[in-house]
């Protein structure tokens, strides 16, 4: 019984002496990884976390058996393969990405069941797997903040799922921040036209036109992108004028 | 001192001799070369990323199995040869005997970072070389640059970290009483400090905060890869040497205290 007490008692005073260390050096710990807070392991991801660097590679593996199980059109495989390639690699913009799409736009054919359902449960069933696709590309921006494709993805199904087109337009003003490729912005554009907006989406045209190529070949579509936004504007205000 | 080298030569050279070990060291190796043909079965990660990610794989796994085991084997096959008994009855003290092997261990794995590292600095080389044929157009986010001293310095810190696992085994090892118990405790205090136990707990209280100290938290070394790409973070860099520095003491004295109250 004693030597039991004194193992206990042992192993306590290396406990306190740890935990006296581990508080003490917590500091270098906050300097050494300061970023550190915006990771956290699920349940499954967890396990694969100690093997470290590997981590991508698996995360590769895991995303080749959705894809199996996307061609398949097991949805429970899929969709449990994607997670754990989320939550294994959530800087991976492409995993996001495609997981969503998958979400929002394959998943609903699966469920419908051949088409066979009525056109209320379709509808229905549409707008659940879009609101699954938007949770899950809200997890996405929490891992990859200034990630412009992710945000693009999120106006496209509030665009198509749900035809919301204002709230699209949110996103596509967030994706076309300082920057923003040519396509970005000319997307932000055409939602704006679409929104009744033509007028600011002729001046953000104009204002951004300064900061791209002007060799670029897509440039000569943005100059006529411009174009046809004035030529737009000019005879709404000569309808007007009449 | 000289008793403290003398140990850890011993040691040192009985390491060498360990198959599993090279065995293991082999597949490090061969692993991190495999990262160029691994990458065709990629997708969406940023090339020269991938291939250190290998190699960071390769350090932080191998060579945490290489730490808990080779620690593990060299502590008990001293005791059960019982030629620690012989060591200890001359003027050897236990703190010499547990910082010779400690020292010996941290020689082998010293060899075993060298290793993955210039084995992984083959793929990193050819990457560049491959990507540097692209026209920049194909990065969107500019051209990836590799600095070679951020790669030496994150190459060092893994190897801090692997010597403060192997003093952690070496506490493990101390306290208790079988090989094989030994080497899964080692294990799994290995897995929770590099998994960082933090991740998993939410909320607070004095108890849980306490018991997230007493588990060191050694995924702040995974920081310095950003190193390889970005360039040395000195601040980061002494922090978390520090950090590696301080447990290794602190485990290598708790071993002591631990060993000094065991019977041979």
């Amino acid at each position: 019984m004693k030597y039991r007490l004194k193992i206990f008692l042992q192993v306590l005073c290396a406990c306190a002496a740890l935990a006296a260390v581990g508080y003490a050096s917590s500091f270098l710990a906050k300097i050494a990884a300061p970023q550190r807070a915006e990771k956290k392991f699920g349940g499954r991801a967890a396990a694969f976390a100690v093997f470290g660097g590997y981590r991508e590679a698996i995360a590769s593996f895991v995303w080749l058996k959705a894809y199996l199980a996307w061609e398949r059109g097991d949805y429970q495989k899929c969709l449990s393969n994607i997670e754990l390639c989320v939550e294994l690699d959530p800087e991976n913009i492409v995993f996001w990405n495609l997981g969503a799409s998958i979400i929002a736009f394959d998943t609903p054919h699966w469920l419908f069941g051949g088409g066979k359902a009525p056109q209320s449960v379709q509808k229905s069933i549409r707008r659940r797997q879009g609101a699954l696709a938007l949770e899950f590309l809200d997890r996405g921006l929490v891992a990859n903040p200034k990630s412009r494709r992710l945000k693009l993805d999120k106006a496209i199904i509030y665009e198509k799922v749900f035809a919301d087109k204002n709230a699209a337009l949110q996103w596509h003003k967030a994706a076309c921040d300082e920057g923003a490729p040519i396509y970005v912005v000319r997307d932000c554009a055409n939602m704006l036209e679409e929104c009744g907006r033509a007028r600011e989406a002729l001046d953000l045209l104009l204002s951004r036109a300064g900061s791209f190529d002007k060799s670029h070949p897509s440039y000569e579509f943005y100059l006529g992108h411009i174009k046809r936004l004035e030529n737009k504007i000019n005879s709404q205000k000569n309808m007007l004028a009449l | 001192m000289t008793k403290i080298f003398l140990i850890a030569k011993n040691s040192a050279r009985e390491a060498f001799r360990q198959k599993l070990v090279s065995l293991i060291l082999a597949a490090a190796v061969a692993l991190t070369l495999f990262s160029m043909w691994a990458m065709k079965l990629d997708l969406g990660h940023e090339q020269l990323k991938f291939t250190a990610n290998f190699t960071a794989g390769a350090l932080g796994f191998f060579g945490a199995v290489v730490s808990v085991v080779l620690t593990c084997r060299l502590f008990y096959s001293e005791i059960e040869n019982r030629t620690a008994a012989t060591l200890l009855a001359r003027p050897v003290s236990r703190f010499q005997f547990v910082a010779g092997k400690l020292a010996g261990v941290a020689a082998m794995l010293a060899i075993f970072a060298l290793a993955v590292l210039l084995a992984g600095a083959i793929p990193l080389f050819l990457t560049r070389q491959k990507l540097g044929l692209l026209p920049d157009e194909m990065f969107l986010g500019g051209r990836p640059d590799l600095k070679w001293a951020g790669y030496a310095v994150f190459g060092f810190l893994q190897y801090v970290k692997l010597v403060a696992i192997a003093a952690m085994a070496c506490l493990v090892c101390a306290a208790s009483r079988s090989m094989v118990f030994a080497i899964i405790a080692s294990f799994m205090v290995c897995a929770a400090a590099v998994v960082s136990c933090s991740e998993f707990f939410s909320g607070g209280g004095f108890l849980l905060n306490a018991a997230l100290y007493i588990v060191p938290d050694f995924d702040i070394f995974e920081n310095s890869i950003g190193f390889i790409f970005g360039g040395v973070n000195w601040a980061q860099f002494f922090a978390a040497f520090f950090y590696g520095v301080i447990y290794i003491f602190a485990f290598l004295i708790l071993s002591v205290w631990a060993f000094a109250s065991r019977e041979i």
